[in-house]
């Protein structure tokens, strides 16, 4: 038998135990699509080689025409193989994107919500449906102000102070406190980080509202600088020291002129703040 | 497709150069997408079948101008070695795994 021969037939039951080992593993692995392909290309591939193996016998003249077809097609399916692939690793890297930013919404304790430039909400975290008892579907495509306030139009309409559009203008991330309504019909008081989210060409196109309940943490009906006029009208001599984690409205110098006798922010070790305390008794 | 004159009439078929060009466009294809199709299961074994296809192509027009009888040799083993490494992809991505069964 001549090398050639060898060759042809090594190569013939190559191909015949690829598309066995194919058939019998076709559960496993790859996608259905590339499955196909394969077969379609050692089916065609078995042509070509029992066809080689055949011309040694001198029997293969007829097939010649349909050989010469088939030659061509074989680069076709080579193609369309790499082209399947390639697609199913960019789903792949897509889903896996999906589920790292989605997980990274969800691990967060604030609740999250992505508004666009219609104020509808575009997406949100679990804790944001944990807190609303509500479900996706029926927050996706709503309106945040009637969803969050139960209005019928912007906030800044009923004198809200709403970030949103500031956001959307600037660019830039800002923060307010604002007053949200839970699912048993209570007023919470809320912190709100604003930050724009941009597209390729540098434009916001959406906005991501982290919100934080501070409801527990904040004095109801009137704030701090409010409690110190009123307590220093009532008792001009009385030390206030004023303590704060949120520093907005009110800076050192502001307190100072106010009458406050220390200005804390927060956080503060129990000795630094045992320390202010006896400077203002002194 | 070209004739040359030698011992023997020597002829380019079409097809093979049709075959070797839509080959050589496969080729281009993989080179672009390299980074994303090295993440294809065993990648490395099923692209080096698919060239030693493309190199049994190359050799089917080669022959045609010099050499015949070793450039057709050398195509045939091309197609050998192709089959068999795309057998071996085969084996190493759709065989059962042993902590499966």
């Amino acid at each position: 038998m001549r090398p050639l021969a060898v060759f042809d037939i090594i190569a013939l039951f190559a191909t015949i135990t690829a598309l066995t080992i194919l058939v019998r593993g076709w559960q496993r692995s790859l996608q259905r699509d590339s499955k196909i392909l394969f077969s379609g290309l050692f089916t065609l591939t078995l042509f070509l080689n029992l066809s080689n193996v055949l011309e040694w016998t001198g029997i293969s003249a007829a097939l010649d025409p349909l050989e010469d077809f088939i030659e061509i097609l074989v680069p076709v399916i080579w193609f369309l193989i790499f082209y399947v692939f390639l697609q199913e690793m960019v789903t792949s890297e897509l889903g896996k994107h999906t589920h790292y930013y989605r997980t990274l919404l969800d691990s967060l304790h604030e609740d999250i919500i992505v508004i666009d430039r219609n104020y509808s909400i575009t997406d949100i975290n679990n804790n944001f449906l944990m807190t609303s008892g509500l479900n996706r579907a029926e927050v996706i495509g709503q309106k945040c102000f009637d969803l969050l306030h139960s209005q019928d139009r912007q906030c800044r309409f009923y004198g809200e102070d709403c970030k949103l559009e500031e956001v959307f203008e600037t660019g830039k991330p800002c923060s307010c406190r604002h007053e949200h309504w839970n699912q048993n019909g209570l007023k919470n008081w809320v912190d709100i980080l604003t930050s724009p989210i941009k597209n390729q060409d540098n434009k916001v196109t959406h906005v991501i509202e982290a919100i934080r309940d501070i409801t527990d943490m904040t004095m109801p009906e009137m704030t701090g600088d409010l409690l110190t006029r009123e307590l220093i009208r009532i008792r001009p001599d009385i030390p206030v020291i004023l303590c704060t984690g949120f520093s907005a409205k009110i800076d050192e110098q502001k307190a100072m002129a106010m009458g406050i006798k220390a200005f804390i922010l927060k956080p503060i070790v129990k000795r630094d703040i045992a320390a202010i305390i006896r400077k203002v008794l002194k | 497709l070209w004739q040359k004159s030698e011992k023997e009439q020597l002829v380019i078929q079409q097809n093979e150069l049709i075959m070797l060009l839509l080959g050589v466009g496969v080729l281009i294809f993989i080179i672009e997408n390299r980074q994303k199709l090295r993440r294809v299961p065993a990648a490395k074994i099923m692209i080096s079948g698919f060239g030693m296809i493309l190199g049994g192509w190359c050799l089917t027009v080669l022959e045609g101008f010099i050499w015949r009888d070793f450039f057709n040799f050398m195509e045939h083993m091309c197609y050998a070695a192709s089959s068999l490494l795309m057998a071996f992809w085969c084996w190493k991505v759709f065989q059962p795994k042993k902590d499966a069964e």
